[in-house]
Formats: C-alpha cells, sequence, structure tokens
C-alpha cells in the first residue's frame, strides 16, 4: 500500500532523531500539506506512538474526513480507544477494519486482544456476527513477521543506547523510567511473536484440515488414473480437469469465509495499555524520550500536553455517547430548574480563608537544618529538573519557605513559593488531615506550561514549573520516585 | 431535563466518576449532577478559592492562562476546566479514575457546554 510504504520510508529515514523531533517535523508538514494522507497518516502514527492520543485521534478524523476508506486510521483509533479503555469503541473500530479488509492482521490482533479484555456491547456482537473475516494469507503474515523483526532490531538498538546512557548517569530516574519502557516494549513485541508464530500453526493446521475434504486420498486413486505420461510430467485432459477441480477447492477453502473464529488467545500479546494520565492522556508509567534515543518504533511513550482545540467533528462520538448511556452509574435525579435557583439562590460562597498571617520565617535552628540536608535534597531536584521540559523545581515548607531550588527560569521563586504554600493552605484546608483523604497532587495547566505540586508530607511539597509541552507523566513519576527520600530526610527537621 | 444537564449526566457514566458541576466565575453554582452524600458547600468553597489560588499564580510563572486544574486525594480527584466566559466545569471522581478518559470527555464535549452558556 502505497500510504504505508510512504509512512514506513518517513521512519527509517527519521530513525536517527529524535521522535519529537519527528513529530516536530511533520507538524510543520500537516501545516503546509493538511489535506495529504500520507503525511497525515505518519502524523497520527507518530503521536500515537509518543502517547499523544488526543493529537492522534486529531490527525486520524481528519483522514477520514478526506477518506474514510483508510484502515491504519481504523486500527489506530482502536488502539487509542483500548488505551482509554473504551472497549466498544475500539470493538466498533475493529468491525470497520474487517468490513474494509477482510483478512487483516492487525485487526485480527486488536479483535483477540479486546477479547481478552472485556465483551463487547450488544449491538458491536451483532455487528461482528455479521462480519465476514477471512484468514490472512501466509506471505501476509509472513510481511507482517518481518515487519515485526525490524521493529524488534530498532527496539534491541534502543535499549543497548538506554544501557549505555545509564551507565554514564547513574541514578537519574528518567534514564531508568525510559529503559524500563524499552524493556516493556521489547517484551510486548516478543509476545506479539509468540501470537505470530500461534497463528502460523493455525493457518498451516487449517490447511490440513481442509485439503483430505477437497483431494480424494491418494490411497483411493485408482492406480491406472496414475499414467506413465503423468510420470512424465504430461497431463491428460482428465487429470487436467481434476487438477483444476483441486485448485478451485484449494482457493475456495483458504477464501473460505468464516465467523470470526481466531486461534487460540494464550498467546496473545500484551500491550502497556495503562491507564491514561492527566494532563496529556499520558500513561503511568510513560516515557519520555531523550534527544539520543533512537525512538522510531517506539510505542505508548509519553505524550507532552498540547491542546486540541477546534479538531473539528470527531466522528464515533455519537456512539461513544450512545455506549456510554450503556453504562448504568448511580447519579441522583438532576434537579428540576426551580430546583437549582433555590439552591443557587441558597448557596453562599464560603469565603476564602484569611489571608495567611504574615510569617515570620523558619526558626534559625530550622533553617540550620535545611542547610545541613541542602546536599540530599539537591540530588533529588536535579535529578527532577532532568525531566524534560521542567525549568523550575522546588521543595517548599508548608509555611511557603523554599528550602531549595533549581531554577532555570527568570522567575521569582520566593514568591511563587509562597503562593503555592497559600494554595495548600486553602487544599488542607478543606479536606485533609482525615486518613485515607491526604493531599497527593495539585496540577495547574496553563497556557504556556504546567505546575505541578506534589505532597512530600503534612508539612512539605515538591513543586514543579515546566514548560508547555511538557510530560506530566515523567514528571510524576520522578516526582513520585524523589518523594520517599525527601520525606526521609524532612521528617527529622525541627519543629519551630 | 436541560441540555447541559444531559452533558453532566454523561460525564458521570463513565467509571469512577461521582459528579459533574458547573460554577460561574464567582463560585455560584450553574449546574450540576452529583452523587448523594458529597459536601458540595463546601467542595464548591473550595474549588473557588483554589482555582482562584492557581489564576494567582500565572502571572508569577509567566504561563498565562489557567486552562484546567487537577486535584488528586487519596481517595479522590477534581477535574476542573475553565471554560470561554470564565465558569468552571468540575468533574468529581473516585480515586484511580481514568483521567484520559474525562479529559477526552471534556474535550468532546467542551464547546457544546461553551455554546449552551452563551
Amino acid at each position: 500500500m502505497p500510504i504505508i510504504e510512504e509512512v514506513a520510508a518517513i521512519s527509517v529515514e527519521e530513525a536517527y532523531t529524535t521522535l519529537d523531533i519527528q513529530i516536530e517535523k511533520l507538524a510543520e508538514i500537516v501545516q503546509e500539506n493538511p489535506e495529504d494522507i500520507t503525511v497525515l497518516l505518519a502524523y497520527a502514527e507518530l503521536n500515537l506512538r509518543r502517547g499523544r492520543y488526543l493529537e492522534a485521534l486529531q490527525a486520524y478524523h481528519r483522514i477520514m474526513s478526506i477518506k474514510p476508506d483508510v484502515i491504519d486510521v481504523h486500527v489506530g483509533l482502536s488502539r487509542i480507544y483500548l488505551r482509554q479503555n473504551m472497549i466498544t469503541e475500539a470493538f466498533n473500530e475493529i468491525v470497520k477494519v474487517f468490513q474494509l479488509s477482510p483478512a487483516d492482521i492487525e485487526g485480527r490482533i486488536m479483535y483477540d486482544r479486546l477479547m481478552d479484555i472485556g465483551e463487547p456491547s450488544a449491538e458491536t456482537q451483532d455487528a461482528i456476527r455479521d462480519l465476514t473475516v477471512t484468514d490472512p494469507e501466509f506471505e501476509d503474515l509472513k510481511l507482517f513477521r518481518h515487519q515485526k523483526e525490524l521493529e524488534r532490531e530498532r527496539l534491541e538498538g534502543e535499549i543497548a543506547q538506554f544501557e549505555k546512557i545509564m551507565e554514564e548517569h547513574d541514578e537519574e530516574p528518567i534514564y531508568e523510567y525510559n529503559f524500563e519502557m524499552a524493556l516493556n516494549r521489547k517484551k510486548n513485541i516478543d509476545e506479539l511473536f509468540k501470537y505470530i508464530d500461534s497463528l502460523e500453526s493455525y493457518l498451516a493446521q487449517k490447511a490440513l484440515e481442509v485439503k483430505p475434504d477437497i483431494m480424494p486420498p491418494a490411497a483411493e486413486e485408482p492406480a491406472e488414473q496414475v499414467g506413465e505420461a503423468e510420470l512424465q510430467g504430461e497431463e491428460t485432459s482428465e487429470e487436467s480437469a481434476e487438477t483444476s477441480v483441486v485448485d478451485e477447492a484449494a482457493e475456495e477453502a483458504v477464501e473460505e469465509v468464516h465467523q470470526v473464529d481466531f486461534p487460540t488467545r494464550e498467546d496473545q500479546p500484551v500491550e502497556d495499555d495503562s491507564t491514561v494520565i492527566f494532563p496529556d492522556d499520558a500513561q503511568l508509567p510513560v516515557e519520555e524520550e531523550q534527544s539520543e534515543i533512537i525512538p522510531g518504533e517506539q510505542e505508548d511513550e509519553a505524550p507532552p500536553a498540547a491542546s486540541v482545540e477546534g479538531g473539528g467533528s470527531i466522528a464515533g462520538e455519537s456512539e461513544m455517547t450512545e455506549v456510554v448511556s450503556e453504562e448504568t452509574p448511580h447519579v441522583e435525579d438532576s434537579p428540576s430548574a426551580e430546583e437549582i435557583a433555590v439552591i443557587e439562590e441558597e448557596e453562599v460562597i464560603e469565603e476564602p480563608p484569611p489571608p495567611e498571617p504574615v510569617k515570620e520565617g523558619p526558626s534559625e535552628e530550622r533553617i540550620q537544618f535545611y542547610q545541613q540536608v541542602k546536599d540530599s535534597i539537591t540530588t533529588i531536584l536535579a535529578a527532577l529538573i532532568k525531566t524534560k521540559g521542567v525549568t523550575v523545581v522546588m521543595a517548599v515548607a508548608g509555611d511557603g519557605y523554599v528550602v531549595d531550588s533549581i531554577v532555570n527560569e527568570a522567575i521569582d521563586y520566593a514568591q511563587i513559593g509562597k503562593k503555592i504554600s497559600s494554595g495548600i493552605e486553602v487544599i488542607r484546608h478543606w479536606r485533609d488531615g482525615e486518613k485515607g483523604r491526604s493531599f497527593l497532587y495539585w496540577v495547574l495547566e496553563f497556557e504556556q506550561g504546567l505546575v505541578v505540586v506534589r505532597a512530600i508530607n503534612s508539612e512539605y511539597f515538591l513543586v514543579a514549573i515546566a514548560k508547555a509541552g511538557a510530560n506530566f507523566g515523567a514528571m510524576r513519576y520522578s516526582m513520585d520516585k524523589g518523594k520517599e527520600t525527601l520525606d526521609e530526610i524532612l521528617s527529622s527537621a525541627p519543629s519551630d | 431535563m436541560s441540555d447541559l444537564n444531559k452533558i453532566l449526566e454523561s460525564f458521570c457514566k463513565i467509571d469512577g466518576v461521582k459528579g459533574a458541576f458547573l460554577t460561574d466565575k464567582d463560585g455560584q453554582l450553574r449546574e450540576k449532577i452529583i452523587e448523594e452524600g458529597i459536601e458540595l458547600d463546601l467542595l464548591k468553597s473550595f474549588l473557588y478559592n483554589s482555582t482562584k489560588s492557581g489564576l494567582d499564580i500565572a502571572p508569577d510563572i509567566q504561563k498565562d492562562r489557567l486552562n484546567q486544574s487537577y486535584l488528586e486525594f487519596e481517595d479522590m480527584s477534581l477535574t476542573s476546566i475553565i471554560l470561554a466566559n470564565d465558569d468552571i466545569l468540575t468533574i468529581f471522581s473516585s480515586s484511580g479514575v481514568n483521567l484520559g478518559r474525562i479529559r477526552l470527555e471534556i474535550r468532546k464535549n467542551k464547546k457544546t457546554i461553551e455554546s449552551l452558556l452563551d
């Protein structure tokens, strides 16, 4: 397929750059060629690998508005929906895949994966029942295997690079994290090969089962039918006719249309379709690519945040709403307009807590303690600031005092520490202090960036400020990792 | 049921979501679909004040407009989005909810909600 070939060409050509650079380049090309399906498809695929699902979704829908029958679009959409745990929607996309290509291998893999996760809705089951799905050709499966072998090779290269990077950057969580993610993807690919093996066995078995029905057993053939001419490679007209019948029957058997009847799913690949996380629809664990890394075949990488505004209509939304409505959550009856009016009149907004009293700051003893532990804290902050896009990291006390910070941006961090501390005060004023209800994260997504606040303990918190496009999943991973040690260090602080 | 309420109700059909509500920029409730037992007054007040804190930080970090906030506690989370007219749509959910799904639904419905609020 020309589109796939071109996409593959792009991937190979840019295999030595970062995935981000690839995406950026493609974004520029998309701007210049907004109707070019090849470019859009490549852009969607790379965003999908990067974990930027909304961007991928938007690109796929744009392709559908131009050309509704691109199989890869529906496979891609199915993968996005699967990651969002929208199983019915994912099934619906696979139905479309099979409608377009009854022998699609990716579709078959996705179908099996989905079946392992959950049952399709009754409506989707009906659609699946009506489907005609044929087995893939051996040749197609061979090609698919080859593509995956290339993918595995690239992943192995990536893992080797990570190992080298980790040797040079010991104890930096982001590299460790990326390394783990690469290993995870490699494991998934290995599992996929088991599936391919299983599919191959199934096809071979099926071919064997079909032959006895369509070809008369050799033992039953009258010996006289095997004449001398045949032994010499010549065909009699009768034999020729027989061969023709056999070929036709074999062809029919190969193209036998059957219900979805896939081989055993015990060897089904497991993809790291973990839950998507705010604000980037990233997953935990999510991946953040490093500039040194070959990203060519990465899957499930973490996304930078980017808004998808004006994305146009999303085909299938009505379906999603419909499916969602099948669920039965416990929701109280909605109030009438009158009730709402009464509620609005009655409800009085509680005044904000009184402004923070001007604090004199920490005691000398405490400041001395902070100085003593500064090196240990700086080490943790140094690891955190290496997370891509992060420009400021701070350990802040509940009174707003910045215990330690690394600041790569011209901002008044002391002032920010105080303001965030006031915000935390509001949060804790509301519901903190009760067991099992502790505050964990406060994330503020601005037009141009992100502020992530992570509670260290009841008295301290960790703050990271990042540029737009930073990966919350990676930030969260690093912050969670540093939190325990920071807690250990700061819990020894003398009380004022 | 109003169209707005229908949209709010659709949020509540996501696994783990316990309520969705709209408040105006002064913190007054406009629409709500929320499970019983949730202290809405406190929640509303908290949202108003925490959003105010977020807005207050924006000039200092030079990141322009606050678009969205997310709060996670051990047992629940709150995802709020500031709409074009400065109203705030908030989704109240239990811990472990699929936040990506919530965000997706918010993005899908944002423009419709904004048009209904005009």
